[in-house]
């Protein structure tokens, strides 16, 4: 069910390119803001530039403009209750959803990191060879992470708690503490060669940011499951 | 088969909204159309909600019984407002509906014939009017094989032909099939239901078919507003024609007005003067059955008094009967 349930969701973004507009735009400022920081810091521009506006700008507002194009204004519930008026089940249609919004903002959080890489590389930064792979890989992670987060956010209060994990993020995502350590920020920004988040080390970062989104996805379920 | 013990629930709610309340409902039905007169906030639809599993009863007992060859009952729920999965075209929500049942998918035509609406089958889902829409998940619906099919407000928005077509469907489907139907008409649930109940403030009441349809005397026309109900009683009250005149709120802003007096033709056009007056459209226009209204104010009355079992028959009471003679033993 899971599958059809996707393929479903997959249809309607692939028909509804509009919905692509604000994704894309946060992609293309990626690139530019890559552009501008290889002429400003022309020795370490990468460096500068994934922990800086990559990581702390571009991927979080990417994972929630995919996230509002796939379950659109009113939240997990409305965006899932036509499949549901058919016979889904609303927490497989909300997984189901969330799993295409995951995949989508991980494959363009890749493509964000990884084209900021070889954009704004410079002569001081890390080999090509293999800082692109690696950036593709944390932003794929990063994105994925995030989506997550705004899927949970949009399963609950008619997905106004996504904006609110939002902004969230940006102000206590890289505070110590118990709020700070269950965000993304500080794990994705300590693996884009930021600061280490709480003192942890950039492999417990990683292994972070996928039990963060395994928590958020389980949350999607609990807060989407029939009541009866 | 559906069978409800003592349930209590709560659905819906919150700001500005009334939430649906069902209160220690007893109710137990196999085959066939019942049909469950009231509104929302009488508990319509917790009552649906409750037996589509969506909600879970505070008390009581829910148990809904499906086909022996199905490992879970299958129970299709259709609210009120059309919800479709947008950006497919008709035809592929028929496909998309048998393959969540895990189905092969049939051909989109004769789903769709069923409520004569073959002609949307290549329409996109979010193309489709608000009547067009219901008339494709009610379709869908039909199609599904349902062990117990659930439908709120089941002829509202739809156009003459797929009303006439939906109710023949429904019956047919109650030959098989446990329908439940919520309407806030109570001529429509005559018309649909093999039993007719009513459900005021969480509490179900089974009135006589005789009360239903006469009720008290004088003529009510019931009248469907998008919306300006207010106005619209507002002016009713103001005709001389109308003796009462009251608002059921609906979802959103739509509303059931019921008008009474004593004389049908004054109530329809005093019905027609207010509606230019308050500048409202009428979408639907029913008369002589008892408006809902009436029919809550019966069913919350208090019950009358019962005499003591000591007291004596009163004189002028016709003596009791007497018993009629043994049978002659046979010899």
């Amino acid at each position: 069910m899971i599958g059809v349930l996707a393929r479903a969701v997959a249809l309607r973004l692939v028909r509804t390119p509009r919905a692509w507009l604000a994704p894309a735009a946060w992609l293309a400022l990626a690139l530019v803001l890559a552009v501008a920081t290889r002429a400003t810091h022309g020795a370490h521009g990468a460096s500068d530039i994934l922990p800086g506006s990559v990581g702390s700008l571009v991927l979080p507002l990417l994972a929630y403009a995919v996230v509002s194009a796939v379950v659109g204004e009113g939240g997990m519930r409305r965006a899932t209750s036509g499949v549901v008026a058919l016979g889904a089940d609303p927490a497989a249609a909300a997984l189901s959803a969330s799993g295409v919004a995951i995949g989508a903002s991980a494959a363009l959080g890749a493509l964000a990191a990884a084209l900021g890489a070889l954009l704004a590389h410079g002569p001081s930064d890390p080999s090509l060879v293999l800082d692109v792979p690696l950036s593709f890989g944390v932003g794929a992670l990063g994105g994925a992470a995030y989506a997550a987060l705004f899927c949970a956010g949009a399963s609950v209060m008619g997905g106004a708690l996504r904006g609110i994990l939002l902004v969230a993020d940006f102000v206590l995502g890289t505070e110590a503490g118990p709020l700070g350590a269950l965000l993304p920020r500080a794990h994705l920004l300590a693996l884009l060669g930021g600061d280490k988040a709480f003192d942890l080390s950039r492999r417990v970062s990683s292994v972070a940011l996928v039990a963060l989104a395994l928590v958020y996805l389980a949350l999607v379920a609990r807060l989407t499951r029939r009541k009866g | 088969m559906i069978r409800l013990e003592g349930v209590s629930a709560r659905a819906g709610g919150g700001f500005r909204k009334a939430a649906s309340v069902l209160s220690e409902v007893t109710l137990a039905w196999e085959e066939g159309v019942i049909a469950v007169v009231g509104t929302p906030a009488d508990g319509t639809t917790a009552l649906l909600e409750v037996l589509a599993g969506a909600v879970a009863p505070k008390r009581g007992r829910v148990q809904i019984t499906g086909r022996p060859d199905r490992a879970r009952p299958r129970v299709v729920h259709v609210r009120a407002a059309p919800e479709l999965p947008a950006a497919h075209r008709v035809e592929e929500l028929v496909a998309l509906a048998a393959a969540l049942r895990a189905e092969p998918a049939p051909p989109a035509e004769p789903v769709l014939a069923r409520l004569e609406i073959a002609h949307l089958a290549k329409r996109a889902s979010s193309s489709l009017t608000r009547g067009e829409a219901r008339a494709v998940q009610l379709a869908l619906a039909l199609g599904a094989s349902a062990d117990v099919l659930l439908v709120e407000e089941p002829l509202s928005s739809l156009e003459p032909p797929a009303a006439a077509r939906l109710a023949a469907e429904l019956r047919a489907a109650g030959a098989t099939t446990c329908v439940v139907v919520t309407t806030a008409s109570v001529r429509e649930a005559l018309d649909l239901g093999d039993r007719v109940l009513l459900l005021v403030a969480g509490r179900v009441h089974e009135p006589a078919e005789a009360l239903l349809r006469h009720g008290e005397s004088g003529a009510t026309l019931r009248v469907v507003i998008g919306e300006g109900a207010a106005a619209f009683v507002a002016a009713l009250r103001a005709e001389p024609a109308i003796v009462v005149a009251e608002g059921v709120p609906h979802a959103g802003e739509a509303a059931s007005v019921h008008a009474s007096g004593p004389d049908l033709v004054l109530v329809a056009e005093a019905v027609m003067r207010a509606a230019v007056a308050a500048g409202v459209s009428p979408s639907a226009l029913e008369t002589d059955v008892v408006p809902l209204h009436a029919l809550r104010a019966m069913a919350l009355a208090p019950p009358a008094p019962v005499p003591a079992p000591s007291q004596p028959p009163a004189p002028s009471q016709p003596p009791a009967p007497s018993q009629p003679p043994a049978p002659p033993e046979a010899s």
